[in-house]
């Protein structure tokens, strides 16, 4: 019998990634819906959730065909890398990102529609900027809609499996994540290794949910 | 020479639209007084720079603050605005609250320490914002509005979420805005009351639009139809006895004596109001009578109101300067015939020493 952590490595490397990437791009994107009027809100709302409703199978398919060598994105990056974006870490970071773009912002547009604007401008009329109002009074006060936003991030990232099966493949070391290693024990009928490894996403998963819960509920008694 | 705010703007939101055109020249306290939805906050939104108008422009001086091409960010505009629920940032301090303001406006102006000292905030500086009453984070909201060190103070309704007894704690640092910093205020407000307390200048809206503006006791003389009919006076400080209680005010070159401790120095000025239904008139100087307060007068014009029993007098100080407002007396109509009384003559006008209104002192 021997577990490949390699794969538990490459989740936790992936989906660190992937939250890291996401809190980058999914605040601007958060803050922007929360407060714009623009006519465009709806549609960007639209296009942000689709992940949750989409088979992970059809949104993987797309990048394939997006992503692969052949196409203009994918063969301009290996001009450009030398690498493919198909069957490889950087693919597999794009397509997590994209999975699990609801998971980020859902959570941070609440956090920062539930602050409102008053803060802000309250921060504004004694002389911050913008971004200096978001990041000493709107950030501090959402604070617990960033933490949600980047563990379920975090935690959707490490459970998914079709997105990345389709995109990424089964490469060791280079894009077996664990959710996909599992399967292929279960396949090969090597049953005691497939339960080693749920067994450590199991605790793993219900260890960073019960420390999010107790951490908001705490939060929850101080402000109330 | 004084700054001066131009505006020519308009605004839309759904049925309500804002046309206003205006000079404002920035001097002491400016109230902005109107029913709710009159357009007074909206105004001033405006002027800080936290919506744009749909047309027109915002000059402060010679500078554009706002106008079809530029929008000047509120943080760029040298104005500090009060919320009416003050908007204490909740993860500060109280000192964290004051400090946010003063380490981003570092220009002259009041030192920290000496705003802290003029708010009597001392005590308060290391509270959780939390834990403060409501009086209190109006004055910590206040003080870090002062922090700004702007030249213009946008104040939206800052005492209408507070009880009177509250009102009447913050007020006195309200008015000393201008004299002890500096900084003229534009005051939104719709309580009659506030306004008649400390504005300089008044702009009264209606509808989105300006009516019409000018000196306070000007604008509060010609809203008298709107409310308990009365008349507004600054009256200066004469002196207080303390053996019975009574503070004397000089009104236009007589003696008002008030049943009650005024807080101020001797000659400082205080608004006071004299409800008309609180007057009443004697034709010979009058003696062996409770009410101390007597003043000649002249009756200026008489009107019956004829489905009432009262009629409405307006009477000139004959002691006082042309430019003070009229004292006004509500009398029966029966009182008119039996007394005689005529449009310029010369009578006394007994004014009841609880005519006074405390919330007024």
């Amino acid at each position: 019998m021997s577990v490949d952590l390699s794969s538990l490595w490459l989740t936790l490397k992936l989906a660190g990634v992937v939250t890291t990437l996401l809190f980058v791009l999914g605040t601007p994107l958060a803050w922007w819906l929360a407060h714009t009027r623009s006519r465009a809100r709806p549609f960007i709302e639209a296009l942000t959730a689709l992940p949750l409703v989409l088979p992970p199978t059809v949104l993987g398919f797309y990048l394939l065909i997006l992503l692969n060598p052949e196409a203009p994105i994918g063969k301009f990056w290996v001009q450009v890398t030398g690498d493919t974006l198909t069957f490889s870490f950087t693919g597999l970071v794009i397509a997590s990102a994209l999975y699990s773009l609801p998971f980020m912002v859902q959570p941070l547009q609440s956090a920062i529609e539930q602050v409102g604007k008053r803060p802000v401008e309250a921060a504004q009329s004694l002389g911050a900027s913008r971004l200096d109002a978001f990041l000493t009074v709107a950030a501090p006060l959402s604070k617990r809609g960033f933490l949600t936003a980047g563990v379920l991030t975090f935690a959707h990232t490490v459970g998914e499996f079709g997105v990345v099966l389709m995109v990424g493949g089964n490469i060791t070391g280079r894009t077996k994540v664990i959710s996909i290693a599992i399967y292929e024990h279960v396949e090969t009928l090597r049953y005691t290794e497939a339960h080693i490894l749920s067994a450590i996403l199991l605790v793993f998963s219900f260890t960073v949910l019960l420390s999010v819960y107790t951490f908001n509920r705490r939060g929850r008694v101080h402000i109330g | 020479m004084a700054d001066a705010l131009h505006i020519d703007i308009r605004k839309r939101y759904g049925d309500f639209t804002l046309n206003v055109t205006e000079n404002i020249a920035l001097n002491g306290i400016t109230a902005v007084f109107g029913p709710s939805g009159s357009g007074k906050s909206t105004m001033l939104r405006l002027i800080a720079g936290f919506n744009a108008p749909d047309t027109g422009e915002i000059k402060f001086n010679d500078t554009v603050w706002a106008s079809a091409k530029s929008h000047i960010p509120p943080h760029k505009r040298p104005v500090g605005f009060m919320f009416q629920s003050g908007e204490l940032f909740p993860h500060l301090s109280v000192r964290g609250n004051l400090e946010y303001a003063d380490k981003r406006n570092q220009n002259e102006g009041p030192s920290l320490k000496g705003v802290v000292e003029s708010f009597d905030m001392t005590d308060l500086l290391e509270r959780d914002t939390k834990t403060l009453s409501g009086g209190e984070r109006q004055r910590v909201a206040l003080a870090r509005t002062v922090l700004r060190r702007p030249r213009l103070l946008l104040l939206d309704e800052p005492l209408a979420a507070l009880d009177r007894d509250r009102k009447r704690e913050i007020l006195p640092f309200l008015k000393r805005l201008p004299t002890e910093f500096g900084m003229p205020c534009l005051y939104v407000s719709h309580d009659i009351e506030e306004v008649s307390q400390i504005a300089d200048q008044i702009i009264l809206m209606r509808h989105g639009q300006i009516k019409t503006t000018g000196a306070a006791l000007d604008i509060l003389d010609s809203l008298n139809s709107e409310g308990p009919i009365g008349s507004v006076f600054d009256a200066n400080l004469t002196g207080y006895d303390t053996e019975y209680g009574l503070s004397t005010l000089n009104l236009g070159g007589s003696n008002l004596v008030v049943p009650a401790k005024i807080s101020g120095q001797i000659n400082s000025s205080h608004r006071i109001r004299i409800a008309a239904k609180d007057v009443a008139i004697a034709c010979r100087a009058p003696s062996e009578l409770s009410i101390r307060n007597s003043l000649p007068v002249r009756i200026e014009t008489i009107s019956v109101e004829t489905d009432t029993p009262f009629a409405l007098l307006t009477l000139r100080l004959e002691t006082a300067p042309p430019s003070t407002p009229l004292l006004r007396a509500r009398i029966t109509r029966a009182s008119v015939v039996d007394l005689d009384l005529n449009e310029g003559q010369s009578v006394f006008a007994l004014v009841k020493s609880v005519s006074f209104a405390k919330s007024l002192l």
